[in-house]
């Protein structure tokens, strides 16, 4: 960190949380200050009154921009730290939104094809186990990981599908991977787009319709005695719009003059919105499994398995509920329009709720930056949702940009602050092991199934949440510090007596003993895939070891404070690592450089410094 | 029966009914408050426990709303023609149902889910009992009352809303702790264990056993319940260090809260971990046979942990178990049916396993569930409504009887709110007044423990909201 390269200006604010920064709608140096490096002032603790305003194209120093990076990645080294303090969090943020992605499903089927094909060198082929596993669901997801660029992407597209949830975790998706890996890229690929696309393609979603059983949901039967399905109209609204109570537009509950809240919908709407949600089936049949198929007639009712589920649903009139529907608001759909007028109609409906942005847009928060933003920093990324600054709504790379650039975000003072923060998932804490250092295999795949295998010890894995309402609620709240604060804890709600100390044994087995297994090996009796022991992933911590050997267990902890820590290693945690390593080389002959990285690492990444990421 | 919220209370309470009300009636709130404050001042534990003896109540969460009219059914020609007629294709066939025959009269001949085997024997031996259409409630609510929205459950008919009720019983509030927490902070000092939470969970965190003082202690169904960190038995060099580094960083004093929350949590399992695995490496050894789905291996870990309550110094416990995958919105005959299987099952087992250790009367087992599904189908499935049945098995229970009132269930009946929505006729704190009684809770207790109560029951010594427990 070199300070002295920087201009630092120092401006007095009367608060962390003053927003008079961000008056401007160009940040102090963007364009008309060329050149102009503007630097964090101080990160120590207690120092609330003085912090400068680092504006944009903002150039952090190093701590900044680890800072930066933990929010916006899952994971980041110290090159990329490097790269946004050269080059800046808004370029930085600028390239990654023009990275262009490539498809989840076809990165799932290249896999698939790969194996299947592999499977059947073994005999005669008829071992093969064609079964569109789970597994390579998450082979998938650390394979993109690892291997591409899009950084930020990855970080909104991972919080979107623990907003917009479905999971595997469920027995009809166990094997369901094509339906799954094409239901991410909906999330993926409509990460930077528009959130009313979201909303649409999401619904339409045969791996959503059939999570949620909208998939077939049918048109009232008084014969029968059946009505429509509750179950998507429902969570639509609780979950992935506009939630149970009237929001401000700060995110802060509505009250009348008395205190009382108000609820958004009541049982009647639901009732009025399943309706809505009624006569959608699959797009096509499933010509992979079902080759003899091709060609007959597309019909509504048969098994949801029969269909092809990475296309969109269609709608079968004949199964949509006629009539009006009353929605939430208050606005009618009439009658006599199609199924799909319908439901674009009421998309469009919950869509401009004004609830969306800050009930959406503090999620978001909650999930990268922290869990208790200030009514201010909500408010200003709804008001980014509500209209993009070119009157589009919903425009999910302003409501991206709005959530790191704000100065709640990256003012170096905020760090200091003692509500800020929010626990690291347990699927983070590897990931931002794996990408803070290097992560590589001899085969250059990383085809892991252990967090997914893991899910009863750490509680998370990829699309393995136990239901709808994801693996923790944003309302969760740890009883003994933080709800006599009344703050909010989400990510705390998976971690108890259990699930915290299975971590620390597993990020010490990562660290010291492999990775994880890479599942690259075809069984040549079984034709199954199994763990290549000689195709173990490794990290790269060869400048660690060599800053060891030359300058000792002080500047390993500093680089490793900077890319785990944000730079926010307390210093007398410092200390009792450093003096922990340092007696354990001094008792044992046999403890060299590489004990003593791994150990300071395991201690590091067990630390409060490091679980919350602030 | 002595509680008040049967559809006879309310005639009562309208004045339809019969002219004695006696000490069960709904008295207005000042009325109630005088009464419960003279309960306090006795506070009489009816079924105080002798000194030492054990007692522990497991609550087996349904997770996602147990179609708990599928599961206690009607099967008289007459209530099942009414049953058939308003659930159409999620109706059970009559035949297919287990009999029963309960001792007290509820109007109604019932039967049970074909599934249930284990548990229709428990019944029929009277070592188990229902509760008809109990459910969440602020006070007593006629369908007028719920129509009008006058003092409804908070976020009625939604999952974490509704889940949450059961766990809190205390319905008006989003924010509430939970009953098993607030009862346990009551009884906690009963334990010689200072170290082990009084409250067990085999789910990890959930609201039912956070109190006051006492929260849950997480544990697992595998090995020996708890987890140590790596090389916390042994005593060399590098793990002695290692332990006393990790306790340094972990005891370090933190600024911000969550870092003080997470040093702390970690403080606390590391350091009871060790402790619990050894308890239950020594307890009384057990050979009942259980399956191996995710219920039955959590109820065995229960076993374990109760069969080792000398060696962990325990005199009261509750227990957290979840069995999920309830939420059926489709495929309901199908799933619902083998959810009821690996019930039937993991309840005989554990049942069998109590029995084997000599405990069976001091273990109280309970099911809760977020909400009982609408009577009326769509298409494959059901959503989500409001009152349904929960079983009461164990420590004793006056069983072979169905508790509360089995509303009738015809469209638009005094108690449908709608679509085979069916408010509740008994409140649940009546169901847990009884259970934190049985526990060792005074009468006066009940007041910090299920703040509603008194909109239901008036705690008196002599009395039982239910009366499912022989005094």
């Amino acid at each position: 960190m070199s300070y002295n390269k920087y201009i630092i200006i120092l401006i007095t604010l009367s608060t962390c949380s003053h927003i008079d920064a961000q008056i401007y709608d160009d940040y102090l140096g963007n364009g008309h200050n060329v050149g102009l490096k503007v630097t964090s002032s101080s990160h120590q603790p207690n120092d609330t009154a003085t912090h400068s305003i680092i504006g944009s194209n903002i150039i952090p120093d190093t701590v900044g921009a680890s800072r930066f990076l933990s929010q916006a990645t899952l994971g980041a080294d110290y090159e990329e730290i490097l790269d946004v303090t050269n080059n800046g969090i808004s370029t930085w943020i600028d390239n990654q939104i023009n990275e262009s992605p490539s498809s989840y499903f076809t990165l799932y089927r290249d896999i698939w094809d790969t194996v299947t094909y592999q499977m059947t060198l073994v005999g005669d082929g008829s071992l093969a186990d064609s079964s569109r596993r789970r597994d390579y669901m998450d082979f998938a997801f650390y394979q993109k990981l690892f291997t591409s660029e899009d950084a930020l992407r990855q970080r909104v597209a991972l919080a979107l599908s623990q907003i917009l949830v479905m999971s595997m975790n469920n027995s009809q998706f166990n094997k369901r991977g094509f339906a799954v890996s094409s239901y991410y890229d909906v999330l993926y690929l409509g990460a930077f787009g528009n959130y009313r696309d979201l909303l649409q393609n999401v619904t339409m979603h045969p791996a959503m319709g059939v999570y949620l059983s909208h998939f077939q949901n049918k048109k009232t039967d008084l014969v029968k005695g059946t009505f429509p399905d509750e179950n998507y109209a429902r969570e639509v609204m609780q979950l992935f719009s506009i939630g149970l109570l009237e929001l401000n537009n700060d995110g802060t509950v509505k009250k009348n003059a008395n205190g009382e809240t108000t609820s958004t919908y009541s049982i009647d709407h639901v009732q009025e919105l399943a309706k809505v949600f009624t006569g959608l089936s699959g797009g096509a049949y499933d010509l992979l499994r079902y080759p003899e198929k091709a060609g007959s007639e597309l019909i509504f009712g048969r098994g949801f398995n029969q269909y092809d589920l990475t296309l969109p649903m269609i709608m079968y009139d004949e199964e949509h509920e006629p009539g009006i529907k009353v929605m939430c608001t208050g606005d009618t759909i009439p009658s006599g329009q199609t199924g799909t007028e319908d439901i674009n109609q009421a998309l469009d409906i919950l869509f401009n709720h004004p609830n969306v942005g800050p009930f959406i847009g503090k999620r978001l928060i909650q999930h990268m930056v922290k869990s208790n933003p200030t009514p201010e920093y909500v408010n200003r990324v709804a008001t980014a949702f509500n209209n993009n600054g070119s009157g589009v709504r919903g425009d999910m790379t302003a409501v991206i940009k709005a959530i790191f650039l704000d100065p709640e975000a990256i003012e170096c003072g905020t760090a200091a602050d003692t509500t800020g923060g929010k626990l690291i998932q347990p699927i983070e804490r590897f990931t931002n092991l794996f990408l803070g250092f290097n992560i590589n295999s001899d085969s250059g795949k990383f085809w892991w199934r252990e967090l997914s295998q893991l899910i009863s010890k750490v509680e998370q894995g990829f699309f393995g949440s136990p239901s709808v309402f994801n693996f923790f609620t944003p309302f969760y709240a740890e009883d003994q510090v933080v709800a006599p604060a009344e703050l909010v804890s989400p990510e705390f709600q998976i971690l108890h007596s259990t699930s915290s100390i299975h971590y620390i044994n597993l990020i010490e087995n990562a660290i010291k003993i492999r990775p994880f297994r890479n599942r690259t090996k075809i069984n040549q009796t079984t034709a199954k895939l199994e763990n290549d022991n000689d195709d173990d992933p490794y990290l790269d911590l060869s400048d660690e070891i060599a800053l060891y050997n030359s300058q000792g267990i002080s500047a390993v902890l500093d680089r490793m404070d900077l890319v785990l820590c944000r730079g926010q290693l307390d210093s007398n945690i410092k200390t009792i690592i450093a003096d922990a390593i340092i007696q354990f080389d001094a008792n044992s002959g046999s403890y060299d450089a590489e004990d003593g990285v791994n150990d300071a690492l395991y201690f590091i990444m067990m630390s409060p410094n490091y679980m919350i990421q602030k | 029966m002595s509680h008040n919220h049967t559809r006879r209370g309310f005639l009562n309470q309208l004045g339809l009914g019969c002219a004695s009300v006696g000490a069960t009636s709904l008295l207005s709130g000042i009325t109630n408050l005088g009464l419960i404050n003279a309960a306090v001042a006795a506070n009489k534990s009816v079924y105080a426990p002798k000194a030492g003896n054990y007692k522990a109540l497991v609550c087996i969460m349904l997770s996602g709303g147990n179609d708990s009219y599928n599961m206690l059914v009607p099967k008289g020609d007459a209530e099942h023609l009414e049953y058939a007629t308003v659930r159409t294709n999620l109706a059970i066939e009559k035949e297919t149902l287990r009999p029963i025959n309960p001792i007290n009269s509820i109007g109604k001949v019932l039967g049970l889910h074909p599934n249930l085997e284990n548990i229709q024997t428990l019944f029929e031996t009277e070592k188990a009992a229902f509760v008809a259409n109990v459910g969440a409630l602020v006070e007593p609510t006629t369908v007028a009352q719920f129509k009008n929205n006058e003092n409804n459950p908070v976020g009625l008919f939604s999952h974490s809303d509704q889940r949450l009720h059961w766990q809190t019983s205390i319905p008006q509030d989003r924010n509430a702790n939970g009953w098993g927490g607030r009862l346990a902070d009551i009884l906690y000092t009963n334990n010689m264990n200072t170290d082990i939470s009084m409250n067990i969970s085999l789910n990890g965190v959930n609201t039912f056993q956070r109190g006051n003082i006492i929260t849950e202690y997480a544990i697992e169904p595998s090995g020996g319940g708890s987890v140590s960190i790596n090389g916390s038995s042994n005593d060399n060099f590098y793990n002695t260090l290692k332990r006393e580094t990790l306790d340094n960083i972990l005891e370090s004093s933190y600024q911000n809260v969550l870092e003080k929350a997470y040093a702390g949590s970690i403080s606390n399992s590391k350091n009871s971990s060790i402790q619990f695995a050894a308890a239950l490496a020594n307890g009384t050894p057990f050979t009942t046979p259980f399956g191996d789905d995710s219920l039955s291996d959590r109820l065995e870990m229960v076993t374990k942990v109760i069969a080792a309550k000398d060696q962990l110094d325990m005199t009261n416990q509750t227990f957290f178990v979840q069995q999920g995958g309830y939420d059926n919105h489709d495929n309901n005959i199908t799933d619902h049916g083998n959810l009821m299987t690996q019930l039937d099952t993991a309840i005989g087992s554990f049942y069998t396993a109590l029995t084997e250790l000599g405990m069976q009367d001091d273990v109280v087992i309970f099911t809760a569930s977020d909400f009982a599904r609408k009577l009326v189908s769509n298409g494959n499935g059901s959503d989500h409504a409001w009152g349904g049945h929960s079983l009461v098995i164990g420590g004793g229970v006056s069983g072979k009887k169905v508790y509360g009132t089995y509303p009738d269930l015809y469209l638009d009946n005094p108690w449908d709110s709608g679509k085979g929505r069916i408010i509740p006729t008994t409140s649940c704190d009546e169901l847990f007044a009884e259970l934190a009684l049985w526990m060792g809770a005074s009468t006066g207790d009940l007041y910090n423990v299920l703040p509603n109560i008194g909109n239901f029951w008036t705690p008196t010594p002599s009395e039982m909201p239910l009366g499912m427990f022989t005094v």
